[in-house]
């Protein structure tokens, strides 16, 4: 496992998420930013380039598919592993997430932070194309 | 009397009447004069027997006293003469006959009469009959002269009765009784007369009750002035005039109204009704069909057009084709929106095929259309609190597994890190709790089985609790957050402390939640008008003035993004009202949109006050 350090980008409104995820990123050696809200992330991604980004879905003015529609539309984040978070698995159109987003993983919502930050490792173990 | 009188009419009825009374009232009055006059002939005859005795007594005494035979007969036969006597007679004391006018011989013994006795006196009279049936009064008075007695004198005129009189009378009797009898013949012609024409009335009265005659139309004026005839001539007038006409126009409504009853049974329901032919056009609508679709056109009845068309009229321009389904085929139910003015409605429309009794179809058809507008919103509100609640009850359920799952694999974690997700488990549960709490006590509410356990709550201690909790949150968000008390001390107050805490952390809780990063909360507490006072204010996000009214309603919640944006069931507020009115309490809002709200509660202090 390659052990270098990744700037990754939360955004969750659920604090408590946000901190546990953003606790166990960083114990895994990556810098991690915490954003509550959509556009607060989308006006991060635009200071900083991030190597992944893990958005939920519900959050208030800018929904998850909204953020990674704009991040996709950047030319630096047109591959950047996106990971998505829902607590309403069932109302989002997997296929179409990953046809048009490029998003192949999406958490529903009790998740396991560990299987998280798996899925993190593994993104960022892959080599950039 | 009575099978006879129900055979006759009115006048002759009346007539009859009047002639029985007239003759009971003469028979009466005959009777009274008949035995006046006999008083009254019986006491002049005996006035005139008295005098007559009286004359005669001192006329016989004189040839008594002088023994003159002679002058005694002669003395008694001029007597016989004057008074007309049947007879005279004087008698010694030995009751012999001394002289005679009449058949009864001198010397012989008087003979003793029997008859209805009268004495006045030492004079009485007898009445009698002879052997010849005449009627006689004998007066008979003693013949003394100071101590000498000669006997007595007998005088005997005719006693008439009453009806000897009459006879003598014959012409006038006849008279008297034939003109009472003429007048009565003219009352009776008179009376009769008059009252003919009544009669006539009461015999068409009748014949109405009899219900002949005014269908017949043969009612009919009566001849006779206005007094007699009772006003009926106006009556028949106006019978024959007016009423007919207003028989036929009772008689056309009540066609009219058994045409139309079925349709006012119709125009009751609330839901709108109409009936179409085969090619859709409208035959037979409802009151409140035409009310649904705002149909105000008086003039213009909506029969005879297509209702498709009608159901069409006011669709939204945008989903006309995904509201507009096939209205050809067969039965169907449908939810279509429709925009009047400012309102959106949804209607549920539904078209059943009309069936006859006997279950054949015809081919027409029924529709029923319902405004369901307010179901869907309550649906809707419905929808948006289960969205909400599950959210709320997931979102402390997937930060306390994920907190519970890090530390459980807590070699990657420090003691403080460790000590920090324990506190937030702890607070997530805490979360929950709450929120589990407020659902149960909304249903509580709702079952009406809230309820209050009141205890003496010192403000001041109440108000450090609530501000213990609320507190984590002002901070979190930077909120200023101040709590003003006034310097005495405030009294206790009789509530249930945990139902208010709930009530005064969900308003905390709310002003902390739509006040922004940085905004500021103030608390203040006062004791006013025997009540006290509890006020917050944000300088949140505010409510729309629209909103105000209602946002105390369950699952209610103000359509603003900022407040979408913040999770939330919609029960808070509806809690807290709940719980303050059930305290005797008020809660009311005052808010500029924009610029932030104010929420007052008003507790009484009088029950349970503390000195």
């Amino acid at each position: 496992m390659e052990n270098s350090t990744s700037n990754i980008l939360v955004v969750e409104d659920n604090r408590a998420m946000c901190r546990v995820i953003q606790v166990i990123l960083e114990k895994a050696g990556h810098s991690v930013t915490c954003t509550y809200d959509g556009e607060s992330a989308w006006h991060a991604a635009q200071n900083k380039t991030f190597d992944l980004i893990i958005t939920d879905q519900q959050m208030p003015r800018m929904s998850g598919v909204e953020l990674c529609q704009k991040l996709r539309s950047e030319e630096r984040y047109q591959r950047t592993p996106l990971i998505m978070l829902t607590a309403k698995g069932l109302e989002l159109d997997l296929v179409k997430l990953k046809n048009e987003l490029g998003i192949e993983q999406v958490f529903a919502k009790p998740f396991s932070p560990a299987k998280v930050s798996e899925v993190v490792e593994q993104y960022l173990s892959q080599p950039t194309t | 009397m009575k099978l006879l009188t129900d055979k006759m009419e009115l006048s002759q009825r009346v007539v009859l009447y009047y002639v029985l009374f007239y003759v009971l009232g003469a028979i009466v009055l005959c009777a009274g004069i008949f035995y006046s006059a006999q008083e009254y002939l019986v006491s002049r005859a005996e006035s005139r027997g008295l005098a007559m005795v009286g004359q005669a007594v001192p006329r016989i005494l004189i040839p008594c006293l002088k023994g003159d035979q002679e002058k005694l007969d002669s003395t008694l036969q001029s007597l016989h003469r004057e008074q007309r006597l049947l007879f005279a007679s004087v008698t010694d004391t030995n009751n012999v006959i001394v002289s005679s006018t009449g058949k009864a011989n001198k010397g012989a013994l008087a003979r003793e009469v029997v008859g209805a006795k009268e004495k006045w006196g030492a004079i009485e009279s007898i009445r009698y009959e002879n052997a010849d049936q005449i009627r006689i009064c004998e007066y008979r008075a003693p013949l003394v002269s100071g101590s000498q007695n000669f006997g007595s004198i007998r005088l005997a005129v005719p006693d008439h009765s009453i009806w000897d009189s009459f006879s003598a009378a014959y012409d006038h009797i006849l008279l008297a009784l034939t003109l009472p009898l003429v007048i009565l013949a003219i009352g009776a012609f008179v009376l009769r007369k008059c009252l003919t024409p009544i009669s006539a009335v009461e015999s068409q009265i009748l014949d109405i009750a009899k219900a002949d005659l005014v269908n017949q139309g043969l009612v009919s004026t009566v001849d006779g002035s206005d007094w007699t005839t009772s006003g009926w001539n106006k009556i028949v007038s106006f019978l024959q005039n007016g009423p007919v006409k207003t028989r036929d126009k009772i008689q056309d409504a009540v066609a009219h109204y058994r045409q139309n009853q079925a349709l006012e049974v119709l125009n009751s329901l609330p839901d709108g009704l109409a009936v179409t032919d085969s090619s859709n056009d409208i035959k037979l609508n409802n009151a409140a069909f035409l009310s649904l679709f705002e149909y105000t056109q008086v003039n213009d009845s909506p029969i005879g057009k297509n209702i498709a068309d009608f159901l069409n009229a006011h669709l939204d321009a945008d989903d006309a084709n995904a509201t507009s389904p096939d209205w050809d085929s067969g039965e169907a139910v449908s939810e279509i929106k429709r925009t009047f003015g400012e309102h959106e409605r949804v209607l549920r429309v539904a078209r059943y095929r009309l069936r006859s009794h006997s279950g054949s179809q015809s081919n027409l058809s029924v529709w029923s259309i319902r405004d369901v507008t307010q179901q869907k919103l309550t649906e809707k509100m419905r929808d948006e609190f289960l969205d909400s609640a599950t959210h709320e009850l997931r979102t402390p359920l997937s930060n306390i597994k994920a907190y519970a799952e890090t530390l459980a694999i807590s070699e990657i974690l420090d003691v403080d890190q460790q000590k920090e997700f324990c506190n937030t488990i702890n607070s997530e549960a805490t979360r929950l709790a709450r929120f589990i709490d407020d659902l149960l006590s909304i249903s509580n509410v709702e079952a009406g089985s809230l309820a209050i356990t009141r205890e003496n709550v010192e403000v001041d201690r109440m108000m450090r609790d609530i501000v213990t909790k609320i507190k984590p949150i002002m901070v979190g968000k930077d909120i200023e957050f101040n709590v003003n008390m006034p310097q005495k001390t405030l009294p206790s107050i009789s509530i249930d402390k945990d139902k208010i805490q709930v009530a005064m952390v969900n308003i905390l809780g709310n002003a902390a939640k739509y006040t922004a990063q940085g905004g500021r909360v103030d608390v203040f507490v006062k004791l006013a008008n025997g009540q006290v006072e509890f006020s917050v204010e944000d300088s949140g996000v505010g409510i729309r003035p629209e909103d105000l009214p209602r946002i105390f309603e369950k699952f209610y919640r103000c359509a603003d993004e900022d407040i979408q944006n913040e999770t939330g069931t919609g029960l808070g507020l509806s809690l807290a009202d709940e719980i303050i009115r059930l305290h005797g309490g008020k809660i009311s809002v005052d808010s500029e949109y924009g610029k932030g709200s104010k929420f007052t509660i008003l507790l009484p202090a009088n029950s349970g006050v503390l000195a």
